[in-house]
């Protein structure tokens, strides 16, 4: 089977690794300025008049939170192609993108609980938001702990893959969790019905924040697949040498 | 200006914030930058003698 859309741009490794040489710092530069913008216009902000100060959190727990999901969505993309196309590069990419999906995740459970502690008055509670965000991280645990379990690569990829597309169910049950269930934590506020429900002071700053998390987990993510074709390489050249 | 009252949520919100990126990009380059380098020692060693 070939790929006929838009992956099979990148699906040749040479051609991968020459775009991500450019690509992976430039969208490093992109997510530097987009968060320098974005955090000071985050800290001249008022306060809000319900929240005060901790309105500030915000800039950094729904990007965090939205990243989470999103490296996840990524993640199963790639092992699908991985799956059903075998293609290494997909691979790689997925395996690349379950640690930083994992350090986001932990980011938004842990600066939502800071954010949650003095606006509901507690760190924690088992509502459906919060839940399926710790299963998320538990996922993303899991699909590290079995590939690193496992030696054979071609297993590994196979088992990794099935895994982080059974874990994709649980995407729709995080974003639809706080209409679905009676929970502490508040709905949308970007993607409301009728528009956002923020004022622009606090809704700008967001977006940018948001466009910079999202461009450093391009960096990040060139970097790793970068990473993991190197990896595959040296136990390439290893095997090879140990052969002669 | 700032309410101190606060701080003791919204600061190490964002000092953990900044930790964890700071891992992700040394953990991300360090992995790449080894795993390229011990490729292009095996090459160089599988490279027959001139």
């Amino acid at each position: 089977m070939t790929m006929t859309w838009a992956p099979a741009f990148l699906s040749n490794p040479e051609r991968f690794m020459a775009f991500s040489r450019w690509a992976a710092p430039m969208f490093g530069v992109i997510a530097l300025a987009l968060g320098a913008v974005g955090l000071y216009l985050g800290f001249i902000a008022p306060e809000d008049y319900q929240q005060g100060q901790t309105v500030r959190i915000m800039f950094i727990h729904v990007p965090a939170a939205q990243l989470s999901m999103f490296a996840y969505a990524c993640l199963g993309v790639a092992s699908f192609l991985s799956l059903i196309f075998r293609h290494a590069l997909a691979d790689a990419a997925a395996q690349a993108a379950a640690p930083l999906g994992a350090a986001f995740t932990f980011l938004a459970l842990i600066t939502g609980s800071l954010w949650g502690r003095p606006m509901w008055g507690t760190w924690w509670v088992w509502d459906g938001r919060l839940t399926s965000v710790l299963v998320l991280f538990l996922l993303y645990i899991a699909y590290i702990a079995l590939r690193a379990s496992m030696d054979d690569e071609a297993k590994s990829a196979r088992a990794g893959a099935i895994l982080a597309l059974v874990g994709v169910i649980n995407l729709p049950i995080i974003h639809y969790s706080v209409e679905w269930w009676n929970t502490l934590h508040q709905g949308s506020s970007i993607f409301a019905e009728g528009g956002p429900a923020m004022p622009p002071v606090f809704l700008i700053p967001l977006l940018l924040m948001s466009l910079a998390y999202m461009a450093a987990f391009g960096s990040l993510w060139l970097v790793g697949i970068r990473g993991e074709v190197w990896r595959r390489r040296a136990e390439s050249a290893a095997m090879r040498a140990a052969g002669n | 200006m700032f309410d101190f009252h606060y701080a003791a949520f919204i600061v190490p919100a964002f000092a953990i914030t900044l930790a964890v990126f700071i891992g992700m990009i040394v953990l991300s380059l360090n992995h790449a930058r080894y795993w390229r380098r011990r490729y292009e020692d095996l090459a160089a060693r599988a490279k027959p003698p001139k």
